[in-house]
């Protein structure tokens, strides 16, 4: 591994030293028409053989080559509009890859690294401006985590990867599709010598009261069945200002939308998963009305903030007897004392975790049962707004063995050497140590908010926190700096293309860096406004 | 056998009679890493209902509920191997075992556990049913032993604690199933000769 490791990472050095210059190219002046067709036709000998690399090279510089991949890159932009986003993101991965692959390989067969510096630099650069720092994390995590043989099944999955169906409603939406992001001709700034420097503004994010900015992406990934499920369900209710704020002087107070979003990782069956997603929302909005009227009875003594403790600890306290068929066994069990299975919504082995965010104009409140997470990505810190439910964290293995429970190293610490979390919805065989109480956590928005990220282990298990804001962030403003000028005059009730882009890019390289689970991943751009400039 | 459970919840020790039921059909010769134990289930269930559960090694997911599939290669014979499917959420995923007694007249089952990526290496185990009469009514006793390798990194009492708490698992949905086909049957009139 020290082998490999040093010569992957040579090539950044180099690549530093390429980005120098291709920054002193900015200044090279080409027709239009000329640079079209050599860039096409270098990227194309570049990717059939990258042996004529060398050669091109010789010919032309670097720094051009690197120039005429971008190129080339924004005429598929014109040509192929949505095509293009997947072909790039496969391109960006496979280039990763085979970047790390090929070093590998050369490294191994003749011991030399001199052939392959010139290759990964190539690559690297040509790519630097977009996600030059994510690229090296992500080869940095490849070469410390998995092997190089590991990593051919996983870029194989990325075609075979299954979209599973969403369980995406509003109410109110009239049936309009998502809206597909349009080249435009403004696409052709796209050009050498272009300064491209831009910055977002939203002087009004707090205020606007539509719609959320969600896209969301789940994947089968390794596993042979899908057990995980995500429930999006904007503009859900009403919320009254006396459950965001300490207001108990006006009676009246305004009420305004509330989002919801939830991600639902199943175990030992996807029945416990698929109820959550069809019934949590519901029994949670029973549960809110439920705490506003004690708030009225009350005379509103109650914190606000125990208020939606409350709804969301009973919300999940009905999900998980509903699934255990605790309601279900009052009606009548004729068979003789013993507890019948006919009754209950799920097997007493199938679970899930359950990730609920609820977006409003002023709060973002997180529910967690579980080890799925929701996290925050304010100004320039990811934020997890919620703590995973892990067998080994000293409160809840304290909670386990008080109960007459153990946890133990089996593969992971697990709930009997069994479950490797140590709360989930359902799961009756293990109770009383597994329990459905979510923990609730309440945060005020703020104009630095990026995004917000909820998402299964699938995609923890092999990213940062940090790495996940970034990507998606980054992803996020690359579809406006590509498709914004035009897509923002018609705002799409559906999923945002833009967060549904970065939410599809992190499926993806969850499956690059290995994930061995289902994944599922919402993400919500909490920018109201991108207005992205740009300086010619 | 260094350690014996009531499977079945009960506080209590095992009876007389559970015992000499072990000390004849569960015999097991742990080596020196190994561990085991006996876990006891009553099912209100006779047992032709509860052995037509039990002995069908082709299909064990009919009342284990950790399996969700069972590929059983070539004819079904004692030497037989079937190949487990795991459901997520567990510490493995595949487990490949070998049929080693199949007794139709005592109602004795035994598996041994050659494959798989779980943890459990040299595992065998022994079922047998013993009639017995609960409340007035026709019942089983259904009596589970295993003996297995102590994992590396890992004690006997973690181990057997591990296996214990899937054995039970499993007995018990064994109960509720084979109670669940009782009750179809209690349709016949009571008064029958």
């Amino acid at each position: 591994m020290e082998e490999i490791s040093s010569s992957v990472a040579v090539p950044f050095t180099l690549g530093v030293g390429n980005l120098i210059q291709k920054e002193s190219a900015v200044t090279t002046h080409m027709e239009i028409t000329g640079l079209k067709l050599m860039a096409n036709t270098a990227a194309a000998a570049l990717m059939l053989n990258p042996a004529v690399e060398c050669l091109k090279e010789n010919q032309v510089g670097a720094a051009l080559v690197s120039e005429m991949v971008i190129e080339c890159e924004s005429n598929w932009v014109l040509n192929e509009g949505l095509n293009q986003a997947r072909k790039e993101d496969e391109l960006m991965l496979a280039v990763d890859f085979q970047c790390l692959h090929s070093s590998s390989s050369q490294s191994v067969a003749n011991g030399k690294s001199d052939p392959c510096r010139e290759e990964a630099a190539l690559w690297k650069s040509s790519f630097s401006e977009i996600d030059s720092p994510i690229i090296i994390k992500v080869d940095d995590d490849v070469d410390g985590k998995s092997g190089i043989s590991k990593l051919c099944p996983s870029t194989k999955l990325v075609e075979d990867t299954v979209c599973f169906a969403m369980d995406i409603t509003n109410e109110d939406q009239s049936g309009s599709d998502e809206s597909d992001p349009r080249p435009s001709a403004v696409l052709l700034d796209q050009l050498p010598g272009e300064n491209k420097t831009w910055r977002t503004s939203n002087p009004n994010a707090l205020k606007l009261n539509s719609g959320p900015l969600w896209g969301c992406s789940s994947i089968c990934g390794m596993r042979q069945e899908m057990e995980d499920a995500i429930s999006v369900r904007p503009q859900l209710f009403q919320v009254s200002s006396q459950m965001l704020i300490n207001d108990h002087v006006n009676e009246n107070g305004k009420q305004s939308l509330a989002h919801f979003f939830a991600v639902y990782d199943g175990h030992g069956g996807l029945q416990v998963a698929n109820y959550c997603q069809e019934r949590l929302h519901s029994t949670l909005i029973e549960e809110i009305e439920t705490a506003q009227s004690s708030s009225a009875e009350t005379n509103g003594r109650d914190d606000w903030q125990d208020q939606w403790k409350k709804a969301f600890i009973n919300c999940f306290q009905k999900m998980d007897d509903e699934v255990g068929g605790i309601g279900a066994s009052n009606k009548g069990n004729n068979s003789g004392g013993s507890e019948s299975n006919i009754e209950t919504v799920a097997p007493e082995t199938a679970g899930s975790t359950a990730a609920v965010a609820i977006l409003s104009q002023t709060h973002i409140i997180v529910a967690n049962c579980g080890d799925s997470r929701t996290v925050l990505y304010r100004g320039k810190e990811a934020m997890p707004l919620s703590s995973d439910h892990k067998p080994n964290r000293e409160d809840e293995r304290a909670r386990i063995e008080a109960a007459g429970g153990r946890v133990i190293h089996w593969k992971g610490y697990r709930v009997l050497g069994v479950l490797a979390m140590s709360r989930s919805i359902g799961d009756r065989y293990l109770k009383p140590w597994i329990i459905p109480e979510p923990e609730v956590n309440i945060v005020r928005r703020e104009k630095n908010d990026q995004c917000l990220i909820l998402a299964s282990d699938g995609l923890w298990d092999v990213m940062t926190n940090e790495e996940a804001c970034e990507v998606a962030k980054k992803r996020i403003l690359l579809w406006h700096k590509k498709y914004g000028d035009n897509g923002t005059t018609g705002r799409s009730e559906g999923a945002d293309p833009a967060a549904q882009s970065a939410a599809e890019y992190l499926t993806k390289l969850a499956i690059h860096r290995g994930s061995q689970d289902n994944i599922s991943v919402i993400v919500i751009d909490l920018k109201a406004q991108r207005k992205i400039k740009r300086k010619p | 056998m260094n350690r014996i459970g009531n499977g079945g919840g009960g506080g209590g020790g095992l009876s007389n009679v559970e015992m000499e039921y072990i000390r004849r059909h569960h015999r097991h010769e742990p080596g020196e890493n190994q561990c085991g134990s006996a876990l006891v289930k009553h099912i209100r269930a006779p047992v032709p209902q509860v052995w037509s559960l039990v002995r069908r090694f082709d299909q064990p997911q009919k009342y284990k509920p950790f399996i969700s599939r069972c590929v059983v290669r070539g004819n079904l014979e004692i030497g037989s191997l079937r190949e487990v499917d795991v459901k997520s959420g567990l510490p493995a995923t595949t487990s490949t075992e070998r049929l080693e007694l199949l007794d139709d007249n005592e109602h004795i089952l035994s598996i041994r556990i050659i494959g798989g990526d779980h943890r459990l290496r040299n595992y065998s185990s022994i079922m047998s049913l013993h009639p017995e009469i609960i409340d007035g009514r026709p019942g089983t006793l259904v009596i589970e032993s295993f003996v297995v390798d102590v994992p590396e990194g890992n004690t006997k009492d973690e181990t057997c604690y591990f296996v214990e708490a899937l054995i039970k698992c499993n007995l018990k949905s064994l109960a509720d199933v084979s109670e669940g086909l009782a009750v179809q049957d209690c349709t016949e009139p009571i008064d029958r000769i």
